[in-house]
């Protein structure tokens, strides 16, 4: 059974068509951030903080190098003279190890977290890499159909005749059409504005009306198809049932 | 992650006027667009926003440990 348009507004169907495109330009903006993100953690862990560990592992290796070589040096003066003590010598060797140590730790947890980090980017690309594929494909096909709609509801706008009969009650309009091929056809149009009015308004001219059950045989399918021409060709094959 | 947030609103935005919308469009067309395009749509968000979500742990793991 073929089943009836039903728009109420098509100032509705441009404000959602803007709130896609909205949603699109901050879905877009919002995968570029995090894209940031990624290579601004990615640079940050390879290249300054792993750089900078590993040089650090190298100046305290130096560090630690001078540090034994002072407290060989002071125990070779200390053997010469009980007065002498290498405590001090001692201690910044010690010093030295620790930070040695640390930075060695450093630079190994930094490559261990690398390929974590790659794995975790790679997760996240393809958990985001669909949306953005569909937001730069086919997203235009989603504003196509709005467009199409909104364009099929302007041109049966334009046809409504200047002097119409405006059905005083408010609530959708039913339209049968006699034709063979869409005699089950009931449709249902609703009221549509081009002045932003929404719901509970007047009914659209009778006249008008034949445009709108071929519009509301043409929502089943595609839209593609609606011309103006061929809706004034089907407005002598329809005629409006009793107003309910 | 700040995408997650912007995509989290702008995703909440998109539904709330699509619910508006449907009070104005309620026909077959209508519906065919909402399971075709609005629902892959959001589906594919929420599973971004869940891939952020979960880089984002990762990221605060990874600062904490390698500052």
């Amino acid at each position: 059974m073929s089943q009836g348009a039903n728009v109420r507004s098509v100032d509705a169907l441009k404000d959602f068509k803007v709130t896609l495109i909205t949603f699109a330009e901050d879905a877009q903006i919002a995968l570029g951030s995090a894209e940031m993100e990624i290579r601004q953690v990615r640079n940050w862990l390879q290249r300054d903080q792993l750089t900078y560990w590993q040089s650090q592992v190298k100046r305290c290796t130096e560090r630690l190098a001078m540090a034994r070589t002072e407290l060989h040096r002071r125990q070779l003066s200390k053997a010469n003279s009980d007065a002498i003590s290498d405590t001090e010598q001692k201690e910044a060797v010690r010093d030295g190890q620790r930070r040695l140590r640390e930075a060695e730790e450093k630079v190994e947890r930094i490559k261990r977290w690398i390929p974590i980090l790659e794995d975790a980017i790679s997760e996240y690309n393809s958990q985001a890499q669909p949306l953005g594929d569909r937001l730069s494909g086919s997203f235009v096909a989603s504003l196509h159909v709005l467009d199409r709609m909104i364009s099929a509801l302007d041109s049966y706008l334009a046809m409504a005749p200047p002097s119409t009969t405006v059905l005083p009650t408010p609530g959708p309009a039913t339209l049968e059409t006699s034709s063979s091929s869409s005699s089950e056809a009931r449709s249902t149009v609703a009221a549509v504005s081009t002045t932003g009015s929404r719901p509970e308004e007047p009914l659209p001219a009778a006249e008008s009306t034949p445009a709108g059950a071929e519009l509301a045989g043409k929502a089943e399918g595609s839209l593609d198809n609606l011309d103006p021409a061929h809706l004034l060709q089907q407005k002598s094959k329809l005629r409006l049932p009793e107003r309910t | 992650m700040v995408g997650t947030a912007q995509l989290s609103f702008a995703l909440k935005t998109l539904r709330e006027r699509w619910d508006e919308t449907k009070g104005y469009w309620n026909d077959k067309v209508a519906r065919d667009f909402e399971k075709n395009h609005l629902l892959p749509l959001e589906s594919q968000s929420n599973t971004a926003i869940r891939g952020m979500e979960k880089l984002n742990e990762v990221l605060h793991k990874l600062r904490q440990d390698c500052s």
